[in-house]
């Protein structure tokens, strides 16, 4: 046996299966994950390596392991998604921790979470005084989602009565050196006026270019290979390789 | 890239990794002569129940020659261990057939044989 080939076909093996089986998964953020979800996704990067690494051991019925874990996951989104109910019994409900301003005690006794780890996660999420808070809820991620009382909001535009711009998402023109034509023609722009464009900031040829980025309010932002800072800040104490 | 392609592209590439997985269930068998590793097992039970120590030796090297043969195209859906067993087996049984000693060679003979039928299962 070549351990060496073996290894490295399995690895092949376990690592598109794992890309194939999580882009299935779909694209939940690891923030958004609950932490049964969380409990999956290592046990399923587990199973893939020991695929991948465990020669001594069959690797068939470890990649059947593999896709029985995903599928798993995989109906249970189905489910959850299918049926409220469901999906309130498999993940859970977020839990109001403070009520009005009050601590509500009981519920941080269920959920087994200490007065101090509250604290810290209303630190992190900018509070340290709890007189600020109208409403805190533990998600089921994990997470603490807090309201402010309303005198405590930052103010806004609204609140001033300051007109304000439409700010919608920009579009990629140029990426890498290559025009996007596509992206041209859904702005309802051409080649003629992306050169005009180019041709204003000193840009002779697209390839000069590493992003081209037009905003709604139609402003390009140009950024080119060459870099023309002349004294780069850096931020590194540690001098590197002379 | 259509919706079809792409839905396509992850189904085949996941069955190919099946079809290497369960490989050694088809590449175990012949694929030309002097690749039966089922038909020279019994070949060379025949040669031991008659003592035949001579043709046990040749017809071991003959298995021997022939499991060697098909360790590399079977050795992607395998552990490590079914093969170092037939190895080891293997070696056993040249041993037993030096010293003629025919309930060794027996004993050797069949733990091979066993081992070989669970390749693939």
């Amino acid at each position: 046996m070549n351990e060496t080939l073996v290894t490295l076909v399995r690895g092949l093996i376990g690592f598109f299966t794992l890309l194939i089986l999580t882009r299935l998964i779909g694209k939940e953020q690891i923030s958004q994950l609950t932490f049964f979800e969380y409990v999956l996704g290592i046990t399923i990067g587990s199973i893939a390596a020991s695929l991948t690494v465990d020669i001594g051991v069959d690797p068939w019925p470890q990649w059947v392991g593999l896709v029985t874990w995903t599928g798993a996951v995989i109906a249970l989104q189905f489910i959850t998604l299918k049926f409220r109910r469901a999906e309130k019994y498999l993940n859970g409900e977020p839990t109001v921790v403070i009520m009005n301003g009050q601590i509500m005690d009981d519920a941080l006794a269920k959920m087994r979470l200490k007065l101090d780890e509250m604290l810290q996660l209303l630190r992190q999420k900018g509070v340290f005084d709890l007189g600020e808070v109208e409403f805190a809820v533990m998600e089921t991620s994990g997470n603490l989602s807090v309201l402010k009382k309303s005198e405590h909001h930052p103010v806004t535009c609204k609140d001033l009565n300051i007109p304000t711009t439409y700010k919608g998402l920009g579009t990629e023109l140029i990426y890498d050196g290559i025009i996007i034509s596509q992206n041209l023609r859904q702005v309802n722009l051409d080649r003629q006026w992306l050169d005009s464009q180019l041709r204003k900031q000193g840009i002779a040829d697209p390839s000069e270019v590493a992003l081209a980025h037009l905003d709604t309010n139609g402003e390009l932002y140009i950024d080119k290979y060459r870099d023309r800072v002349q004294n780069p800040t850096d931020p590194s104490d540690y001098p590197g390789v002379q | 890239m259509s919706k079809f392609i792409a839905y396509l592209i992850p189904a085949l590439v996941l069955t190919l990794f099946a079809a290497v997985l369960l490989s050694p269930q088809f590449l175990k068998e012949p694929l030309g002569p002097n690749d039966d590793v089922a038909a020279q097992i019994t070949t060379l039970e025949n040669d031991i129940s008659r003592e035949d120590w001579t043709h046990a030796q040749a017809d071991l090297k003959t298995l021997d020659n022939t499991w060697q043969r098909i360790v590399p195209r079977i050795q992607f859906g395998l552990d490590r261990e079914n093969i170092d067993k037939i190895d080891t087996g293997i070696a056993q049984l040249r041993g037993a057939i030096a010293a003629r000693d025919k309930g060794e060679a027996l004993v050797s003979l069949n733990a091979v044989k066993k081992f070989w039928q669970d390749i693939g299962r």
